[in-house]
């Protein structure tokens, strides 16, 4: 019923006689009107309704508030369609991202020291040089890879957080709590050993893997200098046997290597005891040590040696056969018969005790 | 190099007081004077009928002999080893102990061909020679053995002592009057049959010896004390001239019955040569060549051994042959190539043109490094 | 190779198998100098030389004063399991056994035969050599199904090793029975093949006459 009234209405409409006309011409709908009015409203004479009196039905054209299929096909057919953008997905996110931080450093500003005060891995967007690094077939043809991404980069050790001026910083820091290198023990070499008898060597590893452990960080190497354990001449002896190779008679250092225990601690705890216990055994004096003779002595002497005792028989005999012998010689002689015996042999030495026999016998 | 110069002036002035001559030394340097007889840097001749009686086609190494043979004539240098071992033979006294000389040195620098010219010189001055060719030979080249009856224990070796019999008959043919003249000690019986009585020639032992080889051991043994008692007696002077003798300390290849290698100690042959090291005798000289063929292994071939006494001796073998005169024995200096150059030109050794020209000349000496051995065997096929 | 058998090769299918691989970049490496005098006169300032590498010296290329290259070649010849210092050491005694030989002979002769008797084995060595040089070679050709011995002519350098290879398989076959040495045999070989006497020369007349027999086979050389 509504509906009839609103077509009522709109039938006197402009646009709607436009569009009758457009169709079909003046005459369209009217037979139609009289039909659709209803037979009972056309028939009644006394109802006031706009289209009882053989007026025709005022359609009603609802039109959307859109371009219609027809206008938008006709419109991309002829090329002038609006091509409407769409805003990405991932906008926010893009939007959300930062350039990198290197970028946005400021040498002036900003610290080194601040930006990396510790070790830690490689990170491409902090480090600000351009660096690179990685292999390639042909090295002229391609330049190593960039820092970024680089997993080479990340797996090596790095050493930025090492600058000088960070060395200074933690130097300055820590200056108060520290005293000064004695100046005696840098010009004068000799002192060391005195001052600073025992050094432990060991090494740590690092390794490209996810394992940071190497078995050979745990050797201890413990250099010890003898002379200042101020030990008797017998004593001196008795640690020398049983040092053995481990003690260098020209160095006079005692080397204790280490790696029988697992960790690095345990061996050095060892390696102390080893020598307490080599210093207090050197100490001791056994009875069978008094069973020593000269064959069992370390070095050659001289005195007491067949070689003395046939050369004095040989100088009397000697003198009575009118050579002109030198016994003053014997002494200096005895000496390096000494060095000749117990250390290195070399042609040279062998003309110096030929010319010393020489000179002795009188030849 | 050697300030040669030097040197042979000192030792020229050494010489001028000697009287003891090397035989028939043809000079072939510029500056030979009459009266001087040992003057090193030229080339002495030795004759070769005395060679032949010193053995000296087996004495000497084997490029020399070779050359005995070719040219006709043992033509050496006399360098300053040999003067020093003149000199100090020299000072042999009856009173003395026996001076013991070791001559040492480097590969092919001349030890043993010094060594067969103190013995030539020894022939010339009439003196008792017990020539050794290698104590390597008793120790390492042993054919057979024998257990001695003499001593438990020990091992015998006849070939080789018959064979250092024979030697000592041959080199000894200019003094054998004189040993046919010293008489034995005692009584020697050598076994149930056979003795030599006391007061005999002691020459006899030596054909007892030669005549019965299982006997030749013990027979070297009754020697050499003879010659050590007559020696002491003033009766003659002796040189002992053993080539590698070091070896006498040294490794063995001699198998005991339990398939141990016997220690030199147990072979009889070398407790006799040492009994003539000792000290324990006078009026004599004993020469002893210290050579690294004992000690150097062939198949060791980063290790380089030393060529000094110590080393080679080892410690036993060095307490028991000191005290000992060293002489060291080195390489050719310039004016002794050249002599040794010139000598080869004129006896037209030296074949080919471009070893004759001055370039040859130059280059034979650079590319030897003036090693003797080495220089010899660059001459012997150009 | 020679240049004639390099353009033989390049018409007839034989190979010519040139070194297609050399360790020594030729771009960055020349040959060093062998002549003593060359050697130490300076180089002149634009020579490349003072701006690349020099490849290394042989050991049987060296300068010295008794460098030959026939000697040389015999004692790369006689060379076995890459043992050239035995070789050398064989070669170089045969050689010094030759001029003892001819020394022993010199001396005896009087004036007049001395002058004809030459004492420089490196050139009794070389002559010898040289006499032994066969002057044709037998290749084997294969025509249906039969290898006929086809004489071929023969260039300098390879009947220098073809004489050279002749003694020296004469004389290890001689050498092997214990007491005698190559060395030995191999001088005496040389000191007969420079009179054109001796096995060598006997085996290079065999040869000769062999090349004879089959001349017919001449025409086979295609």
């Amino acid at each position: 019923m509504h509906r009839l009234t609103h077509i009522g209405a709109r039938s006197k409409s402009t646009l709607a006689d436009k569009l009758r006309n457009a169709v079909g011409g003046a005459d369209y709908g009217k037979s139609k009107q009289a039909m659709v009015s209803g037979s009972l409203a056309a028939k009644d004479e006394n109802l006031k309704l706009p289209y009882s009196q053989g007026e025709d039905f005022r359609e009603l054209y609802v039109m959307p508030k859109r371009k219609l299929r027809g206008q938008t096909q006709l419109e991309q057919a002829t090329g002038r369609a609006e091509i409407k953008t769409r805003s990405r997905f991932d906008l926010m996110d893009r939007l959300a991202e930062r350039p990198p931080r290197s970028e946005e450093m400021d040498p002036e500003k900003q610290k080194w020291t601040d930006i990396w005060p510790a070790a830690r891995t490689f990170s491409a967007s902090v480090v600000p040089l351009p660096v690179r690094m990685g292999s390639r077939p042909n090295v002229e043809k391609r330049a190593p890879f960039k820092k970024e991404g680089n997993l080479e980069l990340v797996k090596i050790p790095n050493f930025l957080h090492l600058t000088p001026v960070a060395i200074q910083q933690h130097c300055e820091a820590i200056k108060k709590f520290c005293t000064p290198f004695p100046p005696e023990l840098l010009s004068d070499a000799s002192l060391t050993p005195s001052v600073l008898p025992i050094s432990v060597q060991y090494s740590t590893y690092i390794h490209q893997g996810t394992n940071i452990r190497d078995i050979r960080s745990r050797v201890i190497t413990m250099i010890v200098d003898v002379a200042s354990l101020k030990l008797s001449e017998n004593a001196l002896e008795k640690l020398v046997r049983l040092a053995g190779k481990r003690y260098n008679q020209e160095t006079g250092k005692l080397t204790i290597i280490t790696d029988r225990c697992h960790t690095r601690k345990q061996n050095q705890d060892y390696a102390h005891y080893l020598l307490t216990v080599l210093y207090h055994e050197a100490n001791k004096q056994e009875a069978w040590a008094e069973l020593k003779e000269r064959s069992d002595n370390l070095r050659v002497e001289f005195d007491g040696s067949t070689t003395k005792s046939k050369l004095e028989d040989l100088i009397e005999k000697a003198k009575s056969a009118g050579l002109k012998t030198d016994e003053k010689a014997l002494a200096e002689f005895g000496e390096m018969w000494k060095t000749y015996r117990n250390t290195e042999e070399t042609a040279e030495k062998t003309r110096e005790y030929g010319r010393q026999m020489k000179k002795m016998l009188g030849i | 190099m050697k300030p040669c110069g030097r040197l042979v002036f000192q030792v020229a002035r050494r010489m001028g007081a000697c009287e003891q001559k090397i035989s028939s030394c043809r000079q072939f340097s510029s500056e030979a004077t009459a009266h001087d007889s040992i003057k090193v840097g030229t080339l002495c001749e030795m004759e070769l009928a005395v060679a032949k009686q010193l053995n000296m086609k087996s004495h000497l190494p084997a490029p020399l002999s070779k050359q005995m043979d070719t040219l006709g004539e043992i033509v050496t240098l006399i360098r300053e080893p040999i003067a020093e071992i003149a000199s100090c033979m020299r000072v042999v006294d009856k009173n003395l102990p026996n001076l013991r000389l070791v001559l040492w040195g480097a590969f092919g620098t001349g030890k043993t061909v010094t060594l067969n010219q103190a013995v030539h010189h020894a022939y010339s001055n009439k003196w008792a020679i017990v020539h050794l060719r290698s104590a390597m030979e008793l120790t390492r080249r042993v054919k057979e053995i024998e257990m001695s009856s003499f001593v438990s224990g020990r091992i015998n070796d006849p070939s080789n002592a018959v064979a250092i019999l024979q030697n000592f008959k041959q080199q000894n043919q200019h003094i054998w009057k004189i040993l046919g003249e010293l008489l034995t000690e005692k009584d020697y019986e050598w076994s149930k049959s056979e003795r030599t009585l006391k007061s005999k020639p002691i020459t006899e032992i030596i054909e007892m010896g030669i005549s019965a080889p299982f006997l030749a051991s013990d027979c070297v043994g009754a020697l050499f004390r003879e010659l050590r008692r007559h020696a002491k007696d003033d009766k003659l002077r002796v040189l002992v001239a053993i080539d590698d003798a070091n070896s006498l300390w040294g490794k063995t290849l001699v198998k005991r019955a339990d398939r141990t290698y016997a220690p030199p100690s147990d072979l009889t042959l070398v407790v006799h040569f040492r009994r003539m090291i000792s000290n324990d005798w006078t009026n004599g000289c004993v020469l002893m060549v210290a050579d690294k063929k004992e000690v150097a292994d062939a198949r060791d071939e980063l290790g380089v051994s030393r060529h000094t006494p110590l080393e080679l001796f080892g410690e036993e073998g060095f307490e028991f042959v000191e005290p000992f005169v060293p002489i060291e024995t080195t390489n050719y200096t310039e004016s002794e190539t050249d002599a040794l150059y010139n000598y080869y030109v004129n006896k037209n050794w030296l074949a080919s043109k471009a070893a004759r020209s001055e370039e040859g000349r130059k280059q034979l000496m650079h590319l030897s490094a003036f090693n003797p051995y080495y220089y010899e065997r660059l001459c012997a096929f150009n | 190779m020679s240049k004639k058998l390099a353009n033989f090769a390049q018409k007839r299918w034989i190979s010519s198998s040139h070194n297609c691989f050399n360790m020594y970049d030729p771009r960055v490496f020349r040959e060093p100098v062998s002549n003593v005098q060359e050697l130490r006169k300076p180089l002149d300032v634009d020579d490349e030389r003072n701006f690349l590498f020099l490849k290394a010296m042989k050991s049987d290329a060296t300068p010295v004063f008794y460098r030959d290259s026939v000697i040389d070649k015999l004692i790369r010849v006689c060379t076995k399991d890459g043992e050239k210092e035995t070789s050398r050491k064989n070669v170089l005694s045969a050689l010094e056994t030759i001029k003892r030989r001819q020394y022993k002979a010199w001396a005896k002769a009087n004036d007049e035969e001395k002058k004809s008797i030459e004492l420089d084995p490196f050139v009794i060595a070389r002559k010898g050599i040289k006499n032994c040089h066969p002057l044709m070679k037998l290749q084997g050709v294969t025509r249906g199904g039969t290898t006929y011995q086809v004489p071929f002519p023969i260039e300098e350098p390879e009947a220098e090793f073809r004489a050279m290879k002749m003694m020296r398989d004469i004389c290890r076959v001689r050498a092997k029975h214990g007491e005698t040495h190559f060395r030995d045999i191999l001088a005496t070989e040389l000191l007969a093949a420079s009179q054109n006497e001796g096995s060598t020369i006997t085996a290079k007349q065999e040869l000769h006459k062999t090349c004879e027999a089959n001349r017919a086979y001449a025409h086979y050389r295609a």
